[in-house]
């Protein structure tokens, strides 16, 4: 019933303009704070396009549901698809049911398992993973030896939900640059999963406070649950002063954290930006024009020296 | 003479669509006589109990309760006119105890204005339960327990007693005694013995002639949606195999030839 | 008190040895035992350093000899879903069930705070403004609760009245309550977070004001489940709803009214949930309807209905807390703690029937 509604609005779209580009795109979730910006950056980019039109559905973070959404959106003769995947290794067979029908395919945000062998038609616009997690750790690490913790410190990793590869790359990255040799001094006394919620990290920093082990760093895959640890450690009475805490997204309250002087810094995934180069892509594809394969748009490590940069952005 | 009867009933009469369960039923229940009701199934037996009790409406005839015409809406008002019933699937909540059930319902209760939220007048509940066991002979040791640990006949009590506690001017029983063993039969016969000896008057609908014989003064036979015959078993003239024939319509008593 | 008659009723006798040992002590009994194995596990595992869960030896913190932070976080991280726990026990015992408590604290949560939120920031307008007009900022904090209040009302009488005047399972009834209060959550602001709430909103749920609140509500909910009119037709409705029926109560009002509490109850635990983290989220309440179920279940509430308490259900939420902050204590791989919790609830529902069992035969 919904699929021939949504159908039945594609054709509707494409009547009403019959040399515009439909394009089907399907997100992981709707109500997570970054790919919402990243979907309005998206939609608001498409308004501004004289003839692009975008039909925008939530996945739910099903990945059964996301590959159904696509291949309805191929039986109704979209122009291109954009993918938010829900999983990033279940990309192949998205991969092959837009190549063999011939339509258009783009990732965009999550990198697709498969993204060094996609195929003629198809290309992925996202931030390098390797990058966010990385900035934010080694910005940590030079915070700690410019406050003479050079000879030993402790510290904990607020990790996202494991299933994404998001949190298991940003966590990996924390631990690359330990290993390094001027970074090894940091000392991870335990590493626990807060779903990416600011409220489960906010009472898991609180248990870690109760076991009574003092800690010098925290860092945390995205900036809410850098913002729930910021919230216990102050109802504990924690200066922040003594405590440094990165985080990754950039989102408005973390960038009012920053301000106020809680969190220490944060990474700017230019999502919106994701978004338009994602839709500039399609469009290009569409219209059978050359296009790169992998875009990568760059990290940029947010502090409070370059706060105002980016208050706007998110 | 009318203010001996507690019901009466004139020409009631049930029509289901084409089939006529209950034809011109004249019966009459003095205060303080217990009578059974028998008949084969589908006799009737039970859409008069149903009529009388107001869970469903009469096609015609009419209902006089003590004195009175009566036109029940629904059985809560057949309730609060004092006629009560106990079914063979009894109406008690098995998680809840002895004087929870008794009250259900018609809780007493105190700071009426609260609404739903009044609060429970757990004291008063509990003295007039115990009252009303003594009233019925029944007799449980700790009724603060749930119901659902005690036997049927237990419980049947319990339902029994529930009669007794709201003073109610008639009781309806519906076979009691058709799901329990032999001793609780005789448990729950003790309470209608009682019952007999305080005055209360009792419909008895039941299967078992060697019960009827035993506790009841009169008996009224249905048959194909009519009485067929009232008998007076106190005087010893109408024996077990009599009633069997009216029952089946082998034998008619001389007044009730429509019946035949 | 006479128990006799003379007509000397034989056999109706209630053997008192099986007098009820209430279920509540059983569950007290696992929360003690759950303590203890933590306790265990601390001493026994080489890493841990023979350190203890509750109890302060080695840090010397406070005057007392507990650990008072770990007590207070392992109450303080239930409290929340304690709150909806406790109208999901209402719930249960009428004989029903709530799916939809989760998203409907999404859902109150994003529209709450849009009514709580400030206008400045550090001197800035608040970036994630709600409303466009100045009138939507520094609002008395009445005024929100009064909406969240509202809006829970609402929800719970549509799926009370669903659930008592047609012949829809509830299961089926909030199960699309909690599609519907999911998709009310994301379009409220398309999915932007709503943050920065006043210093008197912040309040309702800074500290340990959850436990407070949780407290507080539990208090009431059992004089109410234990003393009113009220709470006795809602264990008999579940235990037996015709005979209630039959009884004169008027079975399919009090259902409304059951369902209406629930879900009053849970907007009241999306205000503390956003106060607390200053901030509402539409993803927020992800699987707390499960969660608060889980609760009950554990503290001895009958899924059949008809039994269950409200002590029950608050030990049920210590045992949450217990083995949440057990799990952080050992430091028990994160992958492993989702398989552990799920293995403990599913222990601790077949221990509790398999107890049940014995206590008819």
């Amino acid at each position: 019933m919904k699929k021939t509604f949504i159908a039945a609005g594609i054709a509707a779209l494409m009547t009403t303009s019959a040399m515009a580009e439909t394009v089907g795109v399907t997100i992981a979730r709707f109500d997570d704070n970054f790919l919402t910006v990243m979907r309005n950056g998206m939609t608001e980019y498409a308004d501004t396009l004289a003839d692009v039109d975008l039909v925008v559905e939530d996945a739910q973070d099903d990945v059964a549901r996301q590959l159904d959404q696509i291949n309805n959106f191929i039986a109704s003769g979209v122009d291109a698809i954009i993918v938010n995947a829900v999983d990033t290794n279940a990309t192949e067979a998205m991969t092959q049911a837009a190549a063999s029908a011939g339509v258009p395919l783009v990732y965009v945000n999550r990198q697709p398992v498969n993204m060094d062998t996609l195929p003629e038609g198809q290309a992925f616009v996202a931030s390098n993973e390797i990058e966010s997690g990385t900035l934010a750790a080694f910005e940590a690490c030079q915070l700690l030896r410019a406050a003479g913790l050079a000879g030993g410190a402790n510290g904990y990793i607020l990790m996202g939900q494991l299933s994404n590869q998001a949190a298991v790359q940003r966590t990996k990255d924390v631990d690359d640059v330990i290993g390094m040799d001027m970074c090894n001094f940091i000392n991870i006394i335990d590493r626990q999963t807060a779903e990416w919620s600011r409220d489960r990290a906010a009472d898991l920093v609180t248990n870690w406070i109760s076991s009574g082990e003092d800690f010098d760093v925290i860092f945390a895959n995205n900036d809410e649950m850098a913002i729930g640890a910021i919230n216990a450690m102050t109802a504990a009475g924690i200066d922040m002063g003594d405590v440094v805490v990165v985080g990754v997204d950039a989102t408005q309250d973390a960038l009012v954290a920053i301000a106020n002087g809680d969190l220490d810094a944060t990474v700017f995934q230019d999502a919106a930006g994701q978004g338009s180069g994602s839709v500039d892509a399609a469009v290009a594809l569409a219209r059978g024009e050359a296009v790169d394969q992998q875009v990568f748009i760059p990290f940029q490590l947010v502090t409070p020296a370059n706060l105002s940069d980016f208050t706007d952005r998110n | 003479m009318s203010e001996d009867y507690i019901l009466e009933t004139r020409g009631l009469t049930k029509h289901y669509g084409g089939v006529h369960a209950l034809q011109d039923a004249n019966f009459k229940l003095r205060k303080g006589e217990h009578i059974a009701i028998m008949g084969d199934n589908g006799a009737g037996k039970s859409t008069f109990v149903r009529q009388i009790t107001g869970v469903e409406t009469r096609t015609s005839g009419e209902v006089i309760f003590d004195g009175k015409p009566v036109n029940f809406a629904g059985p809560l008002d057949a309730r609060e006119a004092g006629i009560e019933t106990v079914f063979q699937t009894l109406a008690l909540a098995d998680d809840l105890d002895v004087p929870d059930n008794l009250f259900l319902g018609r809780e007493k209760t105190r700071f009426n204005f609260l609404g739903p939220f009044r609060l429970l007048d757990y004291k008063a509940m509990r003295e007039q339960t115990m009252a009303g066991l003594e009233r019925t002979g029944v007799k449980i040791p700790n009724i603060r327990n749930s119901i659902r640990n005690m036997s049927g006949g237990q419980r049947q009590c319990v339902a029994i007693a529930r009669t007794a506690t709201f003073a109610s001017k008639l009781t309806i029983m519906d076979e009691p005694t058709a799901a329990l063993g032999v001793q609780e039969t005789a448990q729950v016969e003790n309470i209608i013995r009682t019952l007999k000896d305080s005055g209360e008057p009792l419909i008895l609908v039941s299967h078992n002639m060697r019960q009827v014989f035993d506790l009841v003064d009169r008996v009224v036979v249905f048959r194909r949606g009519r009485i067929c015959a009232d008998l007076d078993i106190k005087t010893g003239d109408v024996t077990g195999e009599d009633v069997v024939a009216y029952i089946t319509g082998a034998k008619t008593q001389e007044g009730f030839e429509d019946a035949a | 008190m006479a128990n006799q008659t003379q007509h000397g009723i034989g056999g109706l006798t209630y053997d008192k040895s099986k007098r009820a040992w209430p279920n509540e002590a059983n569950v007290f009994i696992a929360l003690v035992l759950i303590i203890l194995a933590f306790e265990a596990l601390g001493q026994i595992l080489p890493y841990m350093d023979g350190q203890s869960m509750l109890f302060d030896f080695n840090l010397n913190r406070d005057d007392t000899i507990l650990n008072m932070a770990r007590i207070k976080i392992i109450i303080l991280q239930v409290s929340i879903i304690g709150i909806i726990a406790l109208g999901v026990t209402q719930v249960i015992v009428s004989g029903g069930i709530d799916l939809s408590s989760g998203p409907l604290v999404g859902a109150a949560a994003m529209i709450v705070m849009s009514f709580g939120q400030t206008a400045l920031v550090n001197g800035n307008p608040n970036p994630s403004a709600a409303f466009a007009g100045d009138w939507a900022f520094d609002l008395p904090v009445i005024l929100p609760i009064l909406v969240g209040l509202a809006f829970g009302a609402f929800i719970g009488s549509i799926n009370g009245s669903l659930i008592a005047y047609t012949r829809i399972p509830p299961f089926i009834a909030t199960l699309g309550m909690f599609l519907i209060c999911r998709g009310i959550a994301q379009w409220w602001t398309k999915g932007q977070p709503i943050s920065f709430p006043t210093p008197q909103y912040a309040a309702l749920g800074s500290g340990m004001m959850p436990v407070v609140w949780f407290a507080l509500l539990a208090v009431v909910l059992f004089l109410v489940m234990k003393y009113t009119v009220y709470g006795k037709h809602t264990y008999a409705i579940g235990s037996n709803e015709d005979a209630a029926r039959m009884s004169g109560i008027n079975v399919k009002r009090h259902k409304v009214l059951v369902y209406m509490i629930a879900s009053m109850l849970a907007a009241f635990a999306a205000i503390v949930l956003s106060s607390k983290n200053l901030t509402a989220q539409a993803g927020m309440g992800q699987f707390y309807e499960l969660y608060a179920i889980a609760m009950a279940v554990i503290g001895g509430v009958s899924l059949t209905g008809g039994r269950g308490s409200i002590v029950g259900t608050v030990l049920g939420a210590m045992v949450f807390g217990v083995i949440q902050s057990g799990f952080t204590f050992i430091k028990l791989d994160a992958f492993y703690q989702l398989m552990a919790m799920g293995a403990i609830i599913i222990g601790a529902v077949v221990l509790d029937q398999y107890r049940q069992q014995r206590g008819t035969r």
